[in-house]
């Protein structure tokens, strides 16, 4: 067993975990934070999407002890109590979404890649979320919604 | 044409009633469920695609620390067989093994890493038997396997009963369509093509792995959550194949689910069952089953490989005098929803066309694969797949503009298709002119270097809606004035909780947010036949409206007690209700409740204000003969795509430069949630199952079971926001609420064929089978110009 | 996945002397988007892991005249991707990082742990071995420098000792008159190529339309990304022309070595390797001033 301290949607946490464990299992069992999914476990989907000092990363092929002393975000950390940050509330407005399930780890890439880039184009948004797989909405509405976010 | 009245709900985007939860991470899906002390659950599989089971070992197993609880398929897990239409499975496998993934043991242990070791410790020796894989081989009168010796033994539906093959011992199910003369037509026709066509097999991928949770309470009862889209079948499946009276049996579905598309066979939550039932002691521990991505890929339904057959005949003037298909849905190791599947793929080119002879012969076979059927289109997409091609075939032997053919062809209302049914709400002539138009059909674009080539393709198709069919829908207004709505129809992503909520706020007259939709639970939602085949808009939605008019019909006799009108003489507001044309002369729907010494509201009579009602479609069962019936299906809706795509005729990859849709779906409830089904269907799954998508397999095993190698659009494969458009095509049907249909199913038939149609207007090859993918796109043109030069 | 010892090394000397101590039987975690996958799937079980992820000194991207440009091993793909010097002196680079995956990867993925996975489909190797990168490797008794051409032996498998750490990636400096080009062909974007062709050519001083020198190196192709030699000498000391590229692509075809799989035949492969060697060299040429 290994102690682990970071600090997670600006809560400082500390706990023993075993070695082997992911970011995204750590995440997800240990914290209950379970809007970070496993999708597929090997890094190909997103939907473990979660920010390591504000870079988008996919947790599921991190180990949580490479965390140590860093500051994580996953998307229960976005929203600023009842305010919706600026891209969840666009997902909303635009329905860049139906299921759900790729949803938190698609905004956690979008929202990075938006504080890292001025006036992207649609291309640059397209390569931003080239990582995060969607079965539902063919990502039409979700470039859209980032595009609107990117705006304001 | 369309309702073009303006409503205060109905029509509108409203947002997603379930929205805040999904873009905060709040939601919970059945994976994220925990329980105080759960177990976890892992499947022991076969890796013989056809065995015998000689003998099962799980002493080891079952001596692992940690490790609760060890099952094997036997009298005492798994009595009796269950299935959708014919009862071929097990929950685990007895006596035989019928696909490489086919479960034969599972664990309940404290940690999933301790059940995966578990089950690696379990011992099975098989006799292995000669399996079947290729459809062909499996359709034939003395195929190299057998897989179900006893099928004419097996139980089956009685609503859609079976029809086997004399010949044939792995068909499962057959069906027909005659109409008139197809030889006679054949005669009479100027030009007659006959070609084969073929799908690979592709997987749903839904971002949800299947999951399954099941609990034995105090007093004995099973209670499952799972992904199911058909609460009430998994309900069905879980009491029969165990022998448990139904009402000893509760299935629930969380409001979170990641994502159907036709595959989610309660596969986690049988086991999970299983594993729960048969823990030893008191008190049982709630057991999770959640597969993983690669058991998802391996071992969940896929859709079908189909063989397609098709001869068709038309005249000079361009009449399609006759068409005759033989389709093969090549089938899993159980039939599963194969078995549906299979016969109503056959609706698809029975409804596309006026096409004077038609016949039809659908067949759905075993084969040692995993179960394969049900996926958005219900092999329409498949069948219509070899019609479109073909069409497109035969309008160039004519020398008519490909899309002029197929609006002279194409269906209006009132025409007869080969069921012998008079179509109503047929939206197909509008579908094509506004996709021909978003499209700019003619408008030829010119490639930016010479090894690239651009070309155009067109085409219609079909989805219709299921018969027999019944849902039940229960509102109930509370003393504050939220109304509930209980139904089982499960939310997938599709939005059914949020046009439910529309339309209730329409019959009430209240703000969307007024409205709250349960999740479905056998216990408190009242049957639905479950969320598939387009059919929840229609059919739940002309439930929750009668259920409306029952309610509001105990409201306005409450109210006009102590209104003094009556109750004909109301209408409702925002939780007031009125007496119409005096409205000052209201009162709360509040008012009508008492409140009690102790605590609580009551009515003095009746309970609650709870109306309830079913909306039942029989539909007509078509004649065996000929497949005949006036109504063989509740609605189709019909859709137009159409695709711009560049070939590099350097390395034969496709890109698809642009892309359009045109889907009519009567009197769309939500354009915006319309559109999502659209985009889903054309960007994903369109272009997936045309170009991408393949479930590869050598020997029974799938060697791309990963998201490396089974490959769904990402945001770079798709064309961008400008170069992809989408219309509503609103052709209303006199029965839908508010003259609504559905979309979801129909959005990827025409997406194929309108891509591989562009295909051949680049470079001037015909494919007859998908993916078409580069390699198999250079080595044709490399063909082609061998061929000229010799 | 199976249980093993961890350290998390606070410089380069102390990672050294775990390597020193454990050896074989440990591994070095630098973005692991490799390595902690394999370790899921019990693929590589090792008992000790001596995460280096931590050691910033090693994560840099320099460049002078003389030197070139000096890229320290646990640069993050996404940080040489947006880096101005590398756009400006080797966009080729920059492109192939734009296509390396997805972006979350390139966040947390380091080029060293890239090259040391030795990945026969790995985006980076061809296209740092065509602009000639030299490695520094290190360990407790001193350093020592390897081309990574000759560093990759074969699939998955480097030179590298069990007890070094590879600490930097050197590409000479930006000759007048040069330029390259990375081809990925591959199904989609953000699959691993089916062929990966990386060319960067330099044109002669004095003779125009020369060239001057050239490296051609494929990968996903063979066992490992390697250089194409015969190719490259096609086009060394030739006027650049179609038929001289023509000859290079042709030397591809002849001595490549796919494998069919479920990517595609091995005749496929060597068709595309053709093709894109055909239109790398004829870009670099371009970006050199060949005109």
């Amino acid at each position: 067993m290994e102690v682990l301290s970071l600090t997670v949607n600006g809560e400082d946490i500390e706990a023993e975990i075993h070695p082997g464990t992911t970011l995204q299992k750590f995440l997800h069992d240990t914290l209950g934070l379970t809007g970070t999914k496993e999708g597929c476990g090997e890094g190909l989907c997103g939907a473990c999407t979660v920010m390591i000092d504000g870079k988008a990363v996919k947790s599921c092929i991190i180990l949580a002890l490479q965390a140590q002393g860093k500051n994580i975000r996953t998307i229960e950390g976005l929203a600023n109590g009842e305010v919706l940050d600026a891209v969840q509330e666009s997902f909303m407005e635009n329905g860049a979404f139906q299921c759900g399930y790729c949803t938190p780890g698609m905004i956690m890439a979008s929202k990075s890649f938006l504080d890292e880039t001025q006036n992207p184009t649609e291309t640059d948004i397209r390569h931003a979320l080239s990582g995060n797989l969607c079965r539902c909405t063919g990502y039409h509405k979700i470039v859209k919604a980032v595009l609107a976010a990117s705006n304001k | 044409m369309g309702d073009t009245k303006e409503y205060k709900y109905i029509g509108k985007s409203e947002r997603n009633v379930n929205g805040i939860e999904k873009v905060t991470g709040a939601a919970k899906y059945c994976s994220d469920m925990e329980m105080a002390r759960m177990l976890y659950g892992k499947v022991k599989r076969s890796h013989y695609p056809h065995a015998r089971i000689l003998s099962i070992d799980i002493s080891k197993a079952k001596q692992l620390p940690g490790v609760k609880t060890v099952i094997v398929g036997d009298e005492k897990t798994c009595p009796n067989r269950f299935g959708a239409g014919v009862a071929d499975e097990y929950v685990l496998a007895r006596e035989k093994v019928l696909f490489v993934g086919d479960a034969v043991a599972a664990v309940a242990a404290e940690t999933e890493e301790i059940a995966q070791k578990a089950v690696d410790l379990i011992e099975v020796e098989y006799e292995e038997l000669p399996p079947v894989f290729d459809g062909d081989e499996a359709f034939s009168r003395n195929p190299p396997a057998v897989l179900h010796e006893g099928l004419k033994t097996y139980k089956t539906i009685r609503s859609v009963p079976p029809r086997y093959d004399e010949n044939r011992p792995n068909v499962f199910n057959y069906f027909r369509i005659r109409r008139n003369d197809v030889e006679q037509g054949f005669k009479e026709a100027d030009i007659v093509f006959e070609n084969r066509f073929q799908v690979a097999m592709i997987h749903h991928s839904q971002m949800e792995p299947h999951c399954g949770i099941a609990k034995v309470d105090g007093s004995g009862r099973l209670t499952v959550w799972g992904t199911s889209s058909k609460p009430y079948g998994m309900h069905r499946d879980i009491a029969e194949s165990r022998n448990l009276p139904s009402s000893a049996v509760r299935v629930i579905i969380p409001t979170h689910v990641g994502g159907s598309f036709g595959g989610r066979e309660p596969k986690a939550e049988q086991i999970a069952a299983s594993l729960a039932l048969a823990q030893e002691g008191h008190p049982k521990r709630p057991v999770k089953v959640r597969f993983t991505r690669e058991e998802q890929l391996t071992t969940t339904t896929t859709r079908a490989r189909y063989i397609v057959d098709i001869k068709t005949g038309v005249k000079k003037d361009g009449a399609i005098v006759a068409n005759e298909m033989r389709t093969i849905l090549v089938g899993g190791a159980y039939a599963g929803t194969g078995y549906l599947t299979a016969r109503n793929g056959s609706f698809g080119p029975a409804a596309n066309y006026k096409i004077s002879n038609f016949s039809l012969d659908a067949y759905g076979v075993y084969t040692n694969q995993r179960m394969a059927g049900a996926f958005r289109g219900f092999g329409n997409a498949e069948t219509l797949w070899a019609l479109e091609s073909q069409i497109d075939m035969l309008a160039e032997a004519l020398n008519i503009d490909r899309l002029a053919f197929r609006l002279m062809n194409c269906p209006v209302e009132g025409d007869i298709n080969a069921f012998g049914e008079s179509m109503h709400s047929v939206g197909a002539k509008e579908c094509l002119e506004a996709a021909a138009r978003d499209i700019e059909w003619g408008k030829k674009s010119e490639p930016k270097e010479p090894h690239l080539k651009i070309g155009k393709g067109i085409a219609l198709g079909n989805k219709y809606s299921i018969v027999p069919t019944a849902s039940a829908a229960i509102v109930k207004v509370h003393p504050d004035g939220l109304i509930e709505l209980r139904t089982s129809t499960v939310e997938l992503g599709q939005g059914s909780n949020t046009i439910f909520s529309q339309m209730i706020a329409e019959e009430f007259n209240v703000p969307v947010s007024m409205v709250r939709v349960l999740n479905p639970d056998t216990d408190l939602t009242p049957f639905d036949l479950g969320t598939a085949s387009s059919r929840s808009t229609f059919n739940m939605g002309n439930a929750i409206r009668k259920a409306c008019k029952d309610v509001k019909q105990q409201m306005f006799e409450l109210a006009a007690k102590e209104l003094g009108s009556a109750a004909d003489e109301l209408d409702t507001e925002d939780s007031r209700i009125f007496i119409k044309g005096s409205p000052e002369k209201s009162l709360h729907v509040s008012e009508l409740f008492i409140p009690m010494v102790i605590g609580g509201y009551t009515l003095k009579e009746g309970a609650e204000i709870l109306g309830k009602a079913t909306f039942y479609l029989p539909g007509i069962t078509p004649d065996p003969e000929t497949g005949h019936s006036e109504r063989p299906a509740s609605f189709y809706m019909f859709v137009a795509q159409a695709a711009e795509v560049e070939v590099d005729t350097q390395t034969g990859k496709v890109r698809v430069l642009k892309m359009v849709t045109a889907n009519d779906c009567g009197k769309a409830i939500n354009p915006m949630m319309v559109e999502g089904q659209q985009d889903g269907g054309v960007l994903s799954m369109g272009i997936g199952s045309a170009l991408l998508e393949e479930v590869i397999t050598d020997n029974g095993v799938m060697l791309n079971p990963q998201f490396a190698d089974y490959k769904i659009p990402t945001t770079l494969d798709c064309p961008d926001l400008d170069n992809y458009k989408t219309a509503i095509i609103e052709t209303a049907h006199r029965e839908g609420p508010w003259g609504a249909k559905g979309v979801g199913e129909g959005t990827m038939v025409s997406s194929a064929p309108a891509i591989a149609n562009a295909i051949y207007d680049a470079i001037g090859i015909r494919f007859h089978e998908i993916p078409i993918t580069p390699e198999k796109v250079l080595t044709a043109l490399k063909e082609k110009n061998k061929e000229r030069l010799d | 996945m199976e249980d093993f010892k961890y350290f998390a090394a606070s410089d380069v000397k102390q990672a050294c002397a775990l390597l020193a101590q454990y050896g074989e039987e440990a591994k070095v975690l630098s973005g692991g988007q490799t390595l902690v996958n394999m370790m899921k799937q019990n693929l590589v079980m090792p008992s000790y892991l001596v995460d280096i992820k931590g050691l910033s000194d090693i994560s840099y991207i320099r460049y002078d005249g003389e030197a070139g440009l000096c890229v320290g091993s646990l640069t993050s793909h996404r940080t040489l991707e947006q880096s101005n010097i590398v756009k400006e002196k080797y966009p080729m680079l920059a492109e192939m990082e734009l296509n390396l995956a997805s972006v979350a990867v390139r966040n947390w993925g380091t080029v060293g742990g890239n090259l040391c996975s030795a990945d026969p489909a790995s985006d980076l190797a061809p296209c740092l071995m065509a602009l000639g990168a030299e490695l520094t490797l290190v360990c407790q008794d001193g350093e020592r420098m390897i081309l990574l051409e000759d560093f990759i032996v074969d699939s998955f498998e480097t030179s590298i000792k069990p007890n070094e750490i590879l600490t930097q990636i050197r590409i000479p400096a930006k000759a007048p008159k040069s330029g390259g080009s990375h081809i990925k062909f591959a199904r989609r974007a953000t699959d691993l190529g089916i062929v990966v062709v990386s060319s960067y050519l330099t044109l002669d001083d004095t003779v125009p339309g020369r060239c001057k020198d050239i490296r051609i190196a494929l990968g996903s192709i063979d066992p490992s990304p390697r250089r194409y030699k015969n190719a490259e000498d096609c086009v060394k000391c030739q006027k650049i022309s179609d038929p001289i590229i023509e000859k290079a692509a042709q030397a591809v075809f002849e001595d490549c070595q796919p494998t069919s799989d479920i990517n595609g035949s091995a005749d496929y492969k060597r068709e595309v390797a053709k093709v894109m060697v055909r239109r790398s060299v004829k870009m670099a040429a371009a970006r050199a001033g060949a005109c």
